[in-house]
């Protein structure tokens, strides 16, 4: 089976990995996907965040077992990141620095000349700065000190096991995802994307071939940040880089991949938007390095997926193909998202994608109201649906798991609460901003107070969530395809049963609602 | 069962089946057994039988509003209030079948019934009225409701 490696380097690629993760969360994800990060600012805010939504994804995967159909798609995809240690941090101490990379103390004694060489290639300011929060936009830093990965400690042990277990050529598909106009991103990817690094190391060498398939997908600059006198200021001397310095850091690297003949590439996607919204306030680094969710990135993960599914190129197929999508006009709604390259699925794909993300939010904002009111409500008070045939409690004399009052069952539903209030906050920030994204609408999911909006005084918002022509059904529409859903295997988990009710209505109503359905050669 | 028309219908079935019943054959039966000194026979059964028309009627027009209400969308969310609904409508037959009797004593005020008489009034009123509503609830309730009525879980 092939196997497929996300790997994210730097503030962006965790950005990209978080919407990896949800479209996986909303089984828009392959089967199995292995990922890990690559980042020296283990504090980034960025990176936290994705670290803990990878783990929350891992907690309510491995607690959802049973599905109702083939329609519940919700987590079907099984993460799994390297044991030890899923982020490679680069450097094993906090306050390494450049010149304590490579010695240059001991090189000014022992090799001048060499010393020499690198006064030459990096300021004093370059050599000096601490980099336990990243490159700070010098990607030349980052591209000395990631050319040599430890093989012994994860995640590139589990890595280089993964593919020396592959017994097939482009088995191993390998996907970099980086900004091009930061530091670490942009050192990252074409170090890795470089021959000896990955595709052909000597570990991925496979008769004439190589058992990796490598893409990557490069994030041209697609946001500003909020910057004040005040800012600049606490940072003066600091050596870091705002989004004023991303265009010519842009032009420079397009130019190096234009160049570069020692990259090994088979698929290479660059992404971008031209108006630069702000995602959040300026920090070089560190926690406060934490950025507001843009669409860009959920676009750059359309196209790691993309990657994915897509067959892989004969070994002696060298024609170089271009596909470009671009949005029609400013606004970015279902229809301008490039889910594949591929002209012939791109309708079916679009409504597969359009279903999916729908029903992921529809569930998300179902379960974590409508949801958490029923656990709350008196026995005698729930719907018919829980009550049929007592499948949530204990009077038909069933195992305790079939039983929702379990803690086990309850704090899966919890988690799953948690998870998919974290997702709709995720799809606001993707379609906030200056509101030129129309995929769901905000103002429906939340009131003023920052609350998922009440369906009791709002039992219409439902209807208006997602950007879609709408029958305008109220949220009792929702209740009433969850009395009429018929689950196959009444002797499954109660967590299992609460959640695939749950989103088969969600499926349900955005069929009867929204008007969407699943396409007739849907494979996934 | 629980689904239009077929709920509509049976409970229509059972109300003509319960009518005949009450009315045909336990009309008959209280016109020969009962002892009056002023109305005749054939009066006393008129208007019983008027009687029974009117609360098996209102008996089945409960019970259509029943399934009328427990179908609509919105009632589903909300089964406290569907739960109030049903005792309120459950205590409207059990006082309509009370003004039944008192309604059957009025009209005879000058005769005396024994009381198995009343008895057996009140169990046709009864029959028409909050049990025919009951079991006809019991079963055939729409499914946001189905789990309302006294005695279903």
């Amino acid at each position: 089976m092939t196997k497929h490696y996300l790997i994210g380097i730097g503030g962006t690629g965790a950005r990209i990995m978080e919407a990896v993760t949800y479209l996986c969360a909303a089984g828009y994800g392959p089967d199995e996907l292995s990922l890990f990060l690559i980042d020296p600012d283990q504090g980034n805010g960025n990176l936290s965040r994705t670290k803990t939504l990878i783990g929350n994804y891992n907690e309510c995967q491995k607690r959802f077992q049973e599905r109702n159909s083939h329609r519940v798609k919700l987590f079907r995809t099984r993460i799994s990141t390297p044991p030890e240690s899923m982020i490679w941090s680069i450097f094993d101490n906090q306050n390494a620095t450049l010149g304590n990379y490579i010695h240059f103390d001991n090189l000014k004694q022992s090799q001048p000349a060499l010393a020499d060489l690198a006064n030459v290639l990096f300021s004093h300011n370059e050599l000096t700065e601490k980099l336990n929060e990243g490159f700070r936009g010098h990607p030349s830093i980052g591209a000395v000190v990631m050319a040599e990965p430890s093989r012994t400690n994860d995640p590139w042990k589990t890595f280089w096991n993964d593919v020396t277990t592959v017994s097939l050529p482009n088995d191993v598909r390998v996907f970099l995802v980086g900004s091009i106009f930061g530091g670490t991103g942009a050192a990252g990817v074409p170090t890795f994307g470089s021959r000896k690094m990955l595709k052909y190391n000597e570990l991925a060498a496979f008769e004439k071939s190589s058992r990796i398939y490598l893409g990557g997908c490069l994030v041209l600059p697609y946001f500003a940040v909020d910057m004040n006198a005040e800012s600049l200021a606490e940072h003066e001397g600091d050596l870091f880089v705002t989004h004023n310095d991303f265009p010519i850091a842009t032009k420079a690297a397009l130019q190096f991949y234009d160049e570069k003949e020692d990259l090994a590439f088979d698929e290479l996607y660059f992404v971008g938007d031209s108006d630069a919204e702000p995602v959040g306030s300026f920090a070089p680094g560190a926690k406060k390095q934490e950025n507001r969710a843009h669409y860009i990135e959920l676009v750059s993960a359309l196209s790691a997926l993309d990657f994915f599914r897509a067959p892989a190129r004969a070994h002696n197929d060298t024609d170089k193909r271009y596909f470009i999508g671009a949005r029609d006009g400013t606004a970015v709604d279902w229809q301008s998202l490039p889910v594949t390259r591929d002209d012939e699925r791109l309708g079916r794909e679009r409504d597969t994608f359009k279903l999916l993300l729908s029903s992921m939010t529809i569930f998300s904002y179902t379960l974590a109201t409508y949801g958490g009111e029923v656990l709350a409500m008196s026995d005698r008070d729930r719907p018919a649906w829980y009550r049929d045939d007592l499948h949530f409690g204990r009077k038909s004399g069933r195992q305790e798991e079939h039983d929702m009052a379990l803690t086990e069952n309850r704090t899966a539903v919890d988690l799953f609460a948690a998870f998919s209030r974290d997702f709709l906050q995720w799809m606001t920030q993707v379609a906030d901003g200056n509101r030129r994204v129309q995929m769901v609408n905000a103002s429906k999911l939340w009131n003023d107070r920052g609350e998922l909006t009440d369906r009791h005084r709002l039992p219409n918002a439902i209807a208006s969530l997602i950007n879609a022509s709408s029958k305008q059904l109220p949220f009792s529409s929702f209740i009433e395809q969850m009395n009429g859903i018929h689950l196959g295997n009444r002797g499954m988990r109660a967590s299992d049963k609460y959640l695939n009710l749950f989103y088969e209505s969600a499926v349900g109503y955005c069929e009867k609602n929204y008007g969407m359905s699943v396409p007739a050669e849907e494979t996934r | 069962m629980r689904k239009r028309p077929m709920n509509y219908l049976i409970t229509l079935a059972i109300a003509a089946v319960s009518w005949f019943g009450t009315a045909i054959l336990l009309g008959n039966y209280l016109g020969d057994s009962v002892a009056l000194e002023n109305a005749t026979t054939d009066t006393f059964i008129q208007v019983y039988r008027a009687i029974l028309i009117a609360v098996a009627v209102l008996g089945l027009v409960n019970c259509c509003y029943w399934y009328f209400y427990g179908a609509k969308e919105t009632t589903g969310g909300n089964v406290p209030a569907a739960r109030r609904v049903w005792r309120l409508s459950m205590a409207a037959q059990v006082a309509i079948a009370a003004t039944a009797v008192i309604a059957l004593v009025l009209a005879f005020s000058d005769e005396q019934f024994t009381s198995v008489e009343y008895l057996l009034v009140f169990g046709a009123a009864s029959a028409h009225t909050y049990i025919f509503f009951w079991i006809c609830t019991l079963f055939m309730s729409p499914r946001p409701v189905e789990y309302v009525p006294l005695g279903r879980g």
